[in-house]
């Protein structure tokens, strides 16, 4: 029997994290056209080596329901979906509209989209609303990064990212950074089998126990949802200590959408979501960015989603924000793109596709408005802007520009006051406020990649340390009750060793708004 | 120098020097070419509709495809030492459609006679073309050692071979730069791990089990030593000459004698390695430490299972059954039941090692764990049609065994 499946194999890269692994994806093409996505290992790529974490292995199910253009919710032609979204852009008033897109998309279809925004005056949000909230003397050190491999060669490595589920293919890094004798200090709620040293702190407590040199490298990440007095004291620690930093990023391409959009105001998501429940955004144009997978309080962004006149997502992936937009304009899925991403590490990549589907559709937004972009001007535009002469897979780093001039702290770290307490120690103190049925913890979400694009994992359990669990009563296979703000769930729960006054959770849970709540338990 | 070999006159068991006729062939091949004429032939005569065989991207990076176009074979020649990839996992019911022929070292062919053995695919239509092989080695490491060791860039790599235990590489610029492999593994370098103890360096298990290791000196380069091992490997043969791809001829006493040597040198340094690996470790405690202590980095990625050749358990396995996230035991169910299960199986292909992304030596510890089963029942998986102990075993078959309780140390 012959088999006629036609095969097509990209090597392409992972859009799990901003690490943007090297892997291969084997396309298979059935004779009616259908096609089927499996994963393979790239032993070459030089960021990961051929490894894969649990979100890289899963990229079939990402992939699994290719996405198809439609108007008001009947399925349309390519075409038609451009020319609505033009209408719908040109009826707007100018001033409630609003650009989005996180770092899921090519550069050069980032520059298309800030082409397009630019022909009305705005900027792309990227939802990094951190940006705005540091001085501007600190962006340059966001955007500052190093390779991978510098870590390994630290003399000691304080992560303030879990590399076991948010970056995962950071620990190896960390592994090797330890056998060769780095000493590895670990900040954070969970204790990880890599610490030397563990500390749960709060950020200002950073310049009172941490002690980093000029050999070390502090590991951190921004994302929507990042504090900003704790990236502030981490470049803080940074700049007095002289060390290193790695600021890693959630999507593939969030250090090419942040340099891309450098020296723009940026708003949190939460202030986005205001703009577009207040009516102030009534046009919102989403790019390869789910607004509801990445806002914590689904229920309240379906709202106000709703207050909108026009929800334009342009998206190779189905999800339900393609069910609420008015104008779905579909794209290649990912690794069919042509274009490149910038890694956390800096370093450009290509995506190893030779469509320029997605890119076209912008481009043709743009043109609608006076704006003309070809691809090839884009890609030429996108080198310059990073700094760069040619293309290709490990040469490449992000441009490392010094800080244009003295931080604009507060207070350095090492001036914070002495006698504050950990976490640990306020939160052992809060406990005994509440009977053993019912205590109360902060909740941390564990960022990893499945949360931030929205894909289901095993993980459909929080975590609390044991002392938490028989302070509750709680029996194995049991569940535990969570109230937060007047909403409850009910969900299993699982030991870990972690620290008291904590309850992580890896996926999110449908009774907060943004993180850092309060939550309280009881026993089912 | 002997006569030329007809095609009707090859048989099971000989012993052969071989090489392909057209020149380009055996300019793109390793050792003259005779596994890529093979292969070939074996497309342009219909004998198999695909070949399985790696497609070339750079000298560190190559991917499995399926061919029925020569030309593509002929563009996958040559030895690819940087390219690890164990080719029998890629041989699934979905993609075994028709006959396939594919190049193996011995870790491929043992996969290959696993899967078989678990009615993944079928003996009758796979043709192992077998390869002597010393080991390989990890594009990462690879990169490394040029810059560090050889002080190469390595995007100036033309080819690399290993020649009498050296790794040469060969720049562009036309130059050969070698080093003693020990030299290399001294700095944790060269070959991986699991190809430093492997077992089994001629894969006598496949059809036709080819290499240079005992061409002599003055052909080096230029011929293949091919052993015919089955009657699917005199058809693979004498279809290659018969069809004019190749020529064979019979070697000296000398040569067979050389091959054997080497092949003796390879595995007895092999040996020392797994003893130096796998010292045991006798106290129970201390056995268990060792293995959760290894496993305490896991991010349950399942990488481990799906890149393994012997795995054909699917989505449905026992290994994942039985495990959950939630659960908090101090070592895993799925690593427990994959130890159980890999027992009887695993080839030492090192291939979960390559992938885990805490870099857990796995390989290492599901060879700790499997290798007392295999050498207590005799069983070495993958050589043989034999049945896994653990499906043909019956109660009065362990009387005789001292004691009871693991010996998995």
């Amino acid at each position: 029997m012959q088999v006629n499946n036609r095969e097509n194999v990209y090597a392409s890269i992972c859009p799990g994290c901003g690490l943007a692994c090297g892997l291969y994806l084997r396309e298979t093409v059935s004779e009616t056209g259908e096609a089927l996505v499996s994963v393979d290992f790239r032993k070459s790529a030089q960021v990961n080596a051929g490894k894969l974490c649990s979100f890289g292995l899963k990229l079939p199910l990402y992939y699994a329901e290719p996405q198809t253009s439609m108007v008001k919710g009947q399925k349309s032609e390519l075409e038609a979906a451009i020319s609505a979204s033009i209408e719908a852009l040109k009826t707007a008033p100018v001033k409630s509209l609003a650009f989005f897109s996180v770092g899921n998309a090519t550069n050069e279809e980032q520059k298309a989209f800030s082409v397009l925004a630019g022909a009305f005056d705005k900027d792309v949000e990227t939802g990094m609303g951190v940006y705005s909230s540091l001085p501007v003397s600190m962006h340059a050190a966001l955007n500052r990064n190093m390779s991978l491999e510098e870590v390994e060669k630290a003399k000691q490595v304080f992560l303030f990212v879990d590399p076991y589920s948010q970056y995962p293919l950071l620990l190896r890094r960390v592994l090797r950074a330890k056998e060769n004798g780095a000493k590895i200090v670990c900040i954070g709620p969970r204790h990880l089998p890599v610490a030397d040293e563990q500390f749960c702190l709060k950020p200002g407590e950073y310049g009172k126990f941490l002690f980093p040199s000029q050999d070390s490298v502090l590991v951190a990440d921004i994302h929507p949802y990042s504090d900003p007095e704790h990236i502030k004291a981490v470049l803080e620690l940074a700049e007095v200590s002289g060390s290193k930093t790695l600021i890693l990023k959630p999507f593939a391409n969030s250090a090419g959408a942040g340099l891309l959009t450098a020296n723009t105001k940026q708003c949190t998501l939460e202030k986005l979501l205001e703009g577009i429940d207040s009516g102030k955004i009534k046009t919102l144009f989403c790019l390869e960015s789910d607004f509801l997978e990445l806002t914590p309080d689904r229920e309240a962004a379906v709202r106000a989603l709703s207050k909108l006149d026009s929800l334009i997502v342009q998206t190779s992936s189905r999800g339900e924000l393609s069910r609420l937009a008015d104008i779905v304009i579909a794209s290649e899925p990912f690794y069919r793109k042509q274009g490149t991403v910038l890694n956390a590490e800096g370093r450009l990549l290509s995506i190893g596709g030779d469509s320029t589907l997605s890119f076209d559709a912008l481009s043709s937004l743009a043109a609608a408005f006076g704006k003309q972009l070809d691809f090839e001007s884009a890609r030429k535009e996108v080198f310059e802007d990073f700094g760069l002469k040619k293309a290709g897979e490990f040469a490449f780093r992000a441009p490392a520009e010094p800080c244009s001039g003295p931080v604009e702290t507060e207070a350095p770290c090492s001036k914070y006051e002495p006698g504050q307490k950990s976490c640990s120690i306020f939160l052992s103190e809060s406990l005994q406020e509440y009977s053993s049925a019912s205590i109360s913890a902060s909740l941390v979400y564990s960022l990893s990649p499945f949360m931030w694009h929205g894909l289901e994992d095993e993980n459909d359990f929080v975590e609390l340390n044991l002392r938490m669990i028989r302070r509750l009563g709680l029996v194995k296979g049991g569940t535990v009750k969570i109230r937060s703000q007047g909403k409850i769930v009910d969900i299993k729960f699982r030991v870990s060793s972690i620290e008291d006054g904590y309850l992580l959770s890896s996926q999110r849970l449908p009774i907060t708004g943004f993180p850092g709540v309060e939550v309280k338990f009881s026993v089912r | 120098m002997s006569e030329l070999k007809v095609a009707a006159d090859i048989k099971v068991g000989d012993k052969l020097l071989g090489w392909a006729a057209s020149e380009d062939v055996r300019s793109r091949g390793a050792s003259g070419g005779l596994v890529t004429a093979v292969l070939a032939a074996a497309l342009e005569t219909g004998l198999v509709d695909r070949v399985l065989v790696l497609k070339k991207v750079s000298e560190f990076e190559a991917y499995p495809v399926f061919t029925s176009d020569v030309q593509e074979v002929l563009e996958s020649a040559g030895s690819m030492h940087s390219v690890p990839v164990n080719l029998a996992r890629y041989l699934k019911p979905e993609t075994c459609s028709g006959k396939t022929a594919l190049p193996a070292k011995p870790c491929d062919a043992r996969a290959v006679v696993e899967r078989v053995k678990r009615n993944v695919m079928s003996s009758e239509d796979t043709y192992v073309i077998g390869l002597n092989c010393g080991g390989t080695m990890h594009p990462e490491k690879v990169r490394k050692m040029l810059e560090t060791i050889y002080r190469l860039d390595p995007e100036e790599i033309a080819g690399e071979e290993i020649v009498k235990g050296k790794l040469v590489f060969f720049t562009k610029d036309g130059k050969e730069h070698a080093v003693p492999i020990d030299d290399l593994e001294a700095e944790d370098l060269g070959r991986r791990d699991s190809c430093r103890y492997c077992q089994v360096k001629i894969p006598t298990n496949a059809d036709l089990a080819c290499g240079n290791w005992g061409v002599p000196g003055d052909l080096a380069e230029k011929v293949t030593f091919v052993e015919v091992m089955t009657e699917k490997g005199v058809e693979l043969l004498r279809n290659t000459v018969s069809a004019g791809f190749a020529e064979v001829m019979q070697p000296d006493g000398k040569s067979i004698s050389a091959r054997e040597k080497v092949n003796k040198v390879m595995l007895g340094m092999s040996e020392k390695r797994k003893t130096e690996v796998f010292a045991p470790i006798e106290n129970g405690k201390e056995r268990f430490e060792y293995f959760r202590k290894e496993l305490e980095n896991c991010i349950h990625c399942g990488a481990c299972k799906a890149v393994c050749p012997v795995c054909t358990c699917g989505e449905d396995s026992k290994c994942t059954a039985y495990f959950s996230l939630a659960d908090s035991h101090k070592m895993s169910l799925f690593h427990m039941v994959r130890f159980l299960h890999l027992s009887d199986s695993c080839i030492g292909c090192g291939q979960c090692e390559d992938v885990c992304p805490a870099e857990i030596p796995l390989t290492r510890l599901y060879q700790r764990f499997a290798v007392p089963v295999q050498k207590e029942y005799r069983y070495l998986p993958g050589m043989s049609d034999r049945t896994p102990p653990f499906f043909a075993l019956k109660l009065e078959d362990n009387e005789d065994k001292e004691g009871g309780g693991c010996t998995c140390r």
